[in-house]
């Protein structure tokens, strides 16, 4: 067999390189073939090589690159540190310019006294928790890659992360953004004021917007004081019902924990198999709680969650008295995506989220969709704030399993649409979800979608094939078309169907029907 | 002189794999490890380079990605991604953050070797000097603990004790040759004699202070026998005051780790094979080193001969039988002699082979912390590589003084007065970024913080026994 090498494919053309050559230098822009690979995946499931990389330094040089690639035409590619699960930062098509901005890692400013912090988009997101630590302050946001990830990122796909339900999502943190629009015009929305009421909210709408709008280069973010202790409950449930039913007895009881996070049975077995330590194998669920606040107040909402949890039938609860035996539990929790990751050469990890009354029946409907689909499906999840992890396990070079996979994933969205949830709480859609977005959106409400991209970017360079429906998916390319769900919108609100409209339709790209 | 005349048989390195063998086809076997990699990204904030540069092909992420494509033949493996390889430091900080266990440091150096059969092959490749300089540290003055002990002394007298070495300093005359600069700023104060001359008289074993609990067989790296003698002398009394009757094997070769990190794995398995025959004759328990980098490549011997039919078991069985100096003195202190006073603020520095490569990170911190009267103080990022890498330090200068100096900035930052680590790069590495800093804050290897320690019960013995 001959070896056929990726030399990358330009669609970036002659002018524009020599223009970002020297605007860059050599050294920031990268056309080497070995950086092109580098710069072509995410953690999902497909890769794709891009034309050339820019590695700005400054908002400044953003703007000169899109406003040379929106004079040339060429299709640019927003990109953070790389983890998003759904190839938001991969090039729909080979040739992209994939601009990196990773080395705008500049935290600019953490003022004590507004409570604020203005930071660069390549900022890492763990970096910024540590300076605003550093003077007592706290950014709750905490996606489970945040050593690795940027704040562009996080705001890009509006990430979330445990701490949802008693702190929000990154959305409710950010209160400026500085955004390069696709003809390279620097635009400040928003501001450094807590309340804000004047004009359109502008900045709201490039949060989770995936690169699609524009370029996401700094932002002032919302600091709120450091919780000054935190307790953590373990409680082993034997059925899973009397688990969830703990979420509302909590709140019930005037507590807002920090998290709350359940771990199913394949979960623990997985993690039983990769560290063993002794857990049941037969709880049918197992939740981590963590409450945070004032030391005395902590100390007894600890234990009205672990009384609480015993009248909800906990077989075991464990109340640990020092951070170090509370990290031991966690230790178990933060093993479950490498336990599973053990188990089978790939895995799509999903972020349905569900109303909190619907999850025991989604869960229930996620076993059967494993037996019937044939494929494991382990769920982990914040189950405070409904968002669920459902991670099905297959092997992505079985034709047959991948067609499986997504059948599984289908039928996981038509569950949790039809119980009012949504496609993605926190990791967006990018062109993992793409084909399935008229499933959670009214037509008209895609079509109003669709007029803003068209409005702020006419030219549609801006992370094409990306979020829109467009028949073009790599995951679904060469699949039975019968695995998309026949009746497009199923929307979380009841009765909007029936303005369904034709074009909704999602079409699925080369299939042929059978 | 034509190139088909040039001497190829005798510099080449690496070479004893058939021609027709690419560098693709030699990675291919370890595809089923790179395809473990799910590209998550856990591995990018402990990689040092990856942290002080911001791009993803100087991330162990990407080197595995980029690994992977040469194995898929979808990337040449061309000097660009021999650069890339030999940019790694191979400080396996990566590998513990790794959620589904990718051994990134191991398919590295497989890949520096896959780069350097292609480029010995090419035709035309690589220069001569280029060549001359490998061999000289793979064959010639690491191959053997030995080699380094007369260059080392007479620079120790000629250079540093005739004062030359301040009139070079002085003058800077040595910025025309950035290289051997380099290698003139690294320079720790050199010892007087090597540790194999001290005890020449002893011969091949040292016998213990008093009763015997233990045989070691002490692992003599060429740099503690030269550069840091002092602290392998040190190490060696300490372990003999513990009651370790130890034995130095001759004819023992480098144990391999130089020639890993410069790509050529066979050397290494040559010498690994001639350590293993002497030291399985050996009647010690124990195999022990005080430098971290030859402790780790001796645990490695049973990966590194796996393949091999008639080592495998061999090389299973000795690697099981190496300690770390830190881990057996942990061991063995608790019914050794009292330790004295020490009064000192100390901070410690883990060396990459040691906490990463052995995981070994509670040991030298334990015993540094039951010498009475010593202030220990954690740095920040302790872990994290000091910039040394073997001959990283000399091929990327910049970028290792940039790691060099943020280690640097964190120890200052404990306020200690001494800093403590296990391994002979690091003692240099750090000795140069206190110079650069500025700062005379003495660096010491663990055995000889455990000396003074001892020294110090020896003198307040002898007081109490004065009065």
């Amino acid at each position: 067999m001959r070896p056929h090498f990726d030399d990358g494919e330009m669609v970036v053309d002659a002018r524009l390189l020599t223009e970002l050559t020297r605007i860059l230098g050599s050294e920031r822009f990268l056309t080497q073939p070995a950086d092109l690979i580098v710069h072509g995946y995410d953690a999902a499931l497909h890769s794709e090589l891009p034309g050339a990389v820019a590695l700005p330094r400054t908002t400044d040089e953003v703007s000169a690159i899109l406003r040379c690639a929106s004079a040339a035409g060429a299709p640019v590619v927003a990109r953070g540190a790389g983890t998003s699960l759904t190839g938001g930062p991969v090039p729909d098509r080979p040739g992209h310019l994939v601009v990196d901005l990773v080395q705008m890692d500049r935290i600019l400013a953490v003022d004590a006294e507004d409570l604020t912090a203005t930071v660069e988009a390549g900022v890492v997101t763990a970096d910024l928790q540590r300076a605003a630590e550093a003077r007592g302050l706290f950014y709750p946001p905490d996606p489970a890659t945040l050593r690795t990830c940027t704040i562009g990122g996080n705001i890009a796909t509006n990430a979330g992360g445990p701490r949802g339900l008693k702190y929000g999502v990154t959305r409710n943190y950010v209160l400026g953004l500085e955004v390069v629009a696709a003809d390279g015009t620097v635009l400040h929305l928003g501001g450094r004021a807590i309340k804000n009421a004047t004009g359109y909210a502008l900045a709201q709408l490039f949060i989770g917007s995936e690169g699609t709008l524009g370029i996401i280069t700094g932002a002032v973010l919302k600091l709120i004081p450091k919780p000054l202790a935190e307790r953590t409950i373990l409680a082993a449930f034997d059925r899973l019902d009397d688990a969830a039913a703990l979420v509302v007895r909590v709140l019930g009881a005037g507590v807002l924990p920090a998290t709350i996070e359940l771990i199913d049975q394949a979960c623990i077995r997985a993690v039983e198999a990769y560290k063993p330590a002794g857990r049941p194998l037969d709880v049918e669920a197992v939740m981590l709680l963590r409450v945070d606040g004032h030391p005395a107040a902590v100390e007894v909402e600890q234990q009205t969650i672990a009384s609480l949890c015993r009248e909800a039938g906990a077989r075991d609860v464990r109340v640990p008295a020092t951070v170090e035996e509370a990290e031991c539990l966690w230790d178990a929790r933060r093993a479950v995506s490498p336990a599973l990751g053990r188990l089978s050469r790939s895995k799509l990890d999903e972020d349905i989220t569900v109303p909190r009354s619907a999850i025991v029946p989604v869960m229930r409907r996620i076993q059967e969709i494993a037996a019937s689909r044939g494929l494991p499906i382990a769920v982990f999840g914040h189950i405070s704030d409904g968002n669920l992890h459902p991670e099905i396990l297959f092997d992505m070079a079985d034709a047959d399993e991948r067609g499986r996979m997504l059948g599984a994933a289908s039928d996981l969205f038509v569950a949790a649409l039809e119980s009012g949830g949504t496609l993605s709480g926190e990791h967006g859609i990018g062109y993992l979800k793409k084909e399935f977005l008229p499933l959670a959106v009214e037509p008209a409400a895609l079509e109003l979608m669709r007029a803003i991209k068209a409005l702020l970017d006419p030219a549609g360079i801006l992370n094409p094939g990306k979020v829109f429906p467009d028949g073009h998916s790599p995951i679904l390319r060469g699949t039975d078309a019968s695995i998309m769900p026949p009746n497009p919108f199923r929307g979380p609100f009841p009765g909007a169907t029936s303005r369904r409209r034709k074009s909704a339709t999602p079409h699925v790209g080369t299939e042929r029907g059978r | 002189m034509t190139r088909a005349a040039e001497p190829r048989a005798s510099l080449v390195v690496g070479d004893r794999i058939a021609p027709e063998s690419t560098p693709g086809e030699a990675l291919r076997r370890r595809l089923p490890e790179e395809e473990l990699c799910i590209k998550c990204g856990a591995c990018l904030p402990a990689c040092p380079t990856y942290v002080s540069t911001g791009l993803e092909r100087e991330s162990p992420r990407g080197r595995t990605q980029l690994i992977r494509a040469v194995a898929e033949d979808r990337l040449r493996p061309d000097d660009y991604f021999a650069t890339q390889m030999y940019d790694c430091l191979d400080c396996r900080a990566c590998e513990l953050p790794c959620p589904v266990g990718v051994p990134i440091g191991s398919l590295v150096l497989e890949a520096r070797a896959a780069a350097q059969r292609r480029s010995n092959t090419a035709r035309g490749s690589p220069n001569l000097m280029a060549r001359l300089g490998r061999w000289t540290l793979e064959r010639g003055l690491f191959a053997h603990p030995r080699r380094m002990e007369w260059p080392v002394f007479i620079m120790g007298w000629l250079y540093q004790r005739s004062g030359l070495q301040g009139i070079v300093r002085a003058t800077g005359v040595l910025r025309l040759l950035p290289q051997l600069r380099h290698l003139e700023l690294w320079l720790p104060s050199l010892p007087g004699r090597p540790w194999r001359w001290r005890f020449a008289g002893a011969g091949a074993r040292l016998e213990s202070y008093g009763p015997a609990r233990m045989r070691a067989a002490y692992f003599l790296g060429c740099f503690m026998n030269t550069v840091f003698a002092d602290a392998s002398v040190a190490s060696v009394e300490v372990l003999r005051r513990n009651g370790v009757d130890v034995i130095t094997p001759r004819g023992i070769r480098c144990c391999g780790a130089p020639q890993m990190d410069l790509g050529d794995i066979e050397l290494a398995r040559e010498f690994a094979r001639t350590n293993i025959s002497i030291l399985e004759t050996t009647d010690a328990a124990v195999v022990v080193s005080d430098c971290a980098a030859c402790s780790g490549m001796l645990k490695e011997y049973g990966e590194l001969l796996k393949d091999d039919p008639d080592w495998a078991s061999r090389s299973a069985r000795l690697s099981a039988r190496v300690r770390d100096f830190s881990e057996l003195m942990l061991e063995l202190i608790h019914d050794g002699p009292p330790l004295g006073r020490v009064e000192t603020a100390a901070t410690y520095h883990d060396p990459c082979h040691l906490a990463h490569l052995q995981r070994v990170t509670q040991a030298p911190r334990e015993l540094l912390q039951m010498i009475p009267g010593i202030r220990y103080a954690e740095m920040p990022c302790s872990d994290t590589c000091c910039g040394s890498a073997g001959t990283y330090s000399f091929r990327r200068w910049h970028q290792s003084m940039a790691i060099l100096d943020e280690k640097i900035a964190n120890a200052i930052s404990t306020g200690a007065e001494v800093v403590v680590t296990a391994n002979p790069g690091c003692l240099g590495q750090l000795e140069m970024g206190f110079r650069r800093a500025g700062t005379r804050i003495p660096v010491r290897h663990l055995s000889q913080i455990l000396l003074e320690a001892y020294e110090s019960s020896d003198e307040e013995r002898a007081d109490h026994s004065s009065e």
